[in-house]
């Protein structure tokens, strides 16, 4: 009972403290300060079309600079562990606590997704703006994935990056590895790429032309992409739990026989899920015919 | 000149610069192959340039490197090999790919040769500052904050700093070259101020 009680008390305060050191983070303030005036400059747009496009923001300068912040702040929490000698604190217990603070980049991005998304339920859209056959749900699902999962998640890779690949340079190598492959899942090519949807950072309805590929008449449309964001949303849960669990278990002082049984549950729910993220419901393209005049 | 190679062999961390190099090749091929679409990845390759530059002048043994007679003047002469090879491989990229670039290669020529002497002499000042290793935390700032802004690209009739597209955007790829030839100014100026050691900035204790 004692050492629960002292466990869990070292937990909560590593758990301020690291929360505490994630926001005195430089990148964290610049890529905050970059979403907000992004979010604030779309809501003000006059078109309203700021949910479909909010998650850029997030994702790219929380998610993505969240991997180094993340990756810099478990290198220092290890630094400072092993200048302590003798293990004070277990590893575990300092892994769950730098994974708690991920929700600093997490709170800032739902908040900004409340305001994105009270704007646009709010306000009127054009009728250009939504594909037929969705409704805004879809919109503040794709939304939400993207956005403040992005920024949970984006620092949960770089935990599990720090953990077992804790070389110089690598976070910075894999944001880039990162950005890549989103880059190339967007759904611009080949029928809207069904299969993107495994990938952590994708859309699911957007500025699209001919199907989700480059239009020669530069005639552009608000579409969907094939997938279901409500189930994707369960999947990159699924994904971030995977990835506290994996980082845990790192420590070999941790219950890794339970952990392990919790990480194959954990595979199995997101292979179940994947594949349900594509087969069920929304499986066509969907485009509004009315053009897109601002894209 | 031996002494030169054997220290730039030794002091620079080639995996790292091996690895950015590749990637910036591997982005830039894709770019190329669709440029409306990827764009944003040159803004990627751009800040990796940057970053990968400032990795150059990273000094592990700063604490014996730092009182030994070489300067540092010397010593960034030597790491200046590990920024040839990232100069040679962005001029091979954009000259592969120059018309996939909407007509404007040369100013995305400019901003990767101008993000590799930023990246340098950013870190070579901190270098002469006493930071040891100064272009890890460059690239940890310079390559995901290139990355989101490409990406978000904030601003992007003002502040061009990775134009994208042909029509109607002259003047945003005119502005940015201005913009990015005025940083490569000031990083050649950085560059010259930290090798000759002048001290008009407190240094470290």
């Amino acid at each position: 009972m004692t050492t629960t009680t002292t466990s869990h008390s070292l937990y909560s305060v590593l758990a301020r403290q690291e929360m505490r050191n994630y926001l005195r983070s430089k990148l964290f303030w610049i890529g905050g300060a970059l979403s907000v005036v992004g979010v604030a400059t779309s809501v003000a747009d006059a078109d309203n079309t700021a949910a479909t496009t909010y998650a850029l923001g997030p994702a790219a300068l929380l998610g993505v600079l969240g991997i180094i912040i993340m990756f810099g702040l478990t290198r220092s929490s290890d630094r400072a562990a092993e200048a302590a000698g003798a293990v004070a604190v277990p590893e575990r217990t300092r892994t769950l606590a730098l994974a708690t603070a991920a929700v600093v980049p997490g709170v800032l991005a739902l908040v900004l997704w409340v305001v994105v998304m009270a704007g646009f339920l709010l306000a009127d859209y054009p009728d250009w703006v939504m594909p037929p056959g969705v409704g805004t749900a879809f919109v503040a699902a794709q939304a939400f994935g993207n956005g403040v999962i992005s920024a949970i998640g984006g620092p949960l890779l770089g935990l599990l990056l720090a953990r077992y690949v804790p070389r110089r340079g690598v976070a910075v190598i894999v944001a880039v590895i990162v950005v890549v492959v989103t880059m190339l899942l967007q759904g611009n090519f080949a029928g809207g790429q069904p299969y993107r949807t495994w990938w952590v950072w994708t859309y699911f309805v957007g500025q699209v032309s001919q199907g989700w590929s480059s239009d020669p008449n530069m005639v552009w449309h608000i579409s969907t992409a094939p997938g279901n964001p409500f189930i994707w949303l369960a999947y990159l849960a699924v994904l971030c739990a995977l990835g506290v669990v994996l980082a845990v278990l790192h420590d070999p002082d941790s219950n890794r026989r339970l952990l392990g049984k919790v990480a194959i549950g954990l595979v199995v729910a997101a292979l179940a899920l994947g594949i349900a993220t594509m087969t069920v419901g929304y499986t066509e393209v969907s485009t509004n015919p009315l053009p897109c005049p601002i894209c | 000149m031996p002494n030169l190679l054997t220290y730039a062999a030794r002091a620079i961390p080639w995996w790292r610069v091996g690895v950015a190099a590749a990637l910036v090749a591997v982005i830039m091929e894709l770019v190329r192959w669709h440029p409306w679409t990827l764009w944003p990845l040159e803004g990627t390759a751009v800040g990796l340039l940057a970053g990968a530059s400032a990795w150059c002048a990273d000094e592990q043994s700063a604490a014996v490197v730092d009182g030994a007679p070489r300067g540092l003047g010397w010593r960034t002469l030597a790491r200046l090999t590990g920024v040839v090879v990232l100069i040679a491989v962005w001029a091979a990229v954009v000259a592969h790919g120059r018309y996939e670039m909407f007509g404007h290669a040369s100013t995305v020529l400019l901003h990767g040769l101008v993000a590799i002497a930023a990246g340098l002499a950013w870190a070579t000042w901190r270098r002469s500052m006493g930071e040891a290793m100064p272009g890890l935390a460059t690239a940890s700032v310079a390559v995901p904050l290139a990355t989101a802004w490409a990406i978000v690209r904030p601003w992007e009739h003002r502040v061009p700093v990775f134009p994208y597209g042909e029509f109607g955007v002259a003047d945003d790829w005119r502005l940015s070259a201005v913009l990015w030839a005025a940083l490569g100014a000031a990083a050649l100026l950085l560059i010259v101020y930290a090798i000759t050691e002048m001290r008009w900035v407190r240094k470290r204790a």
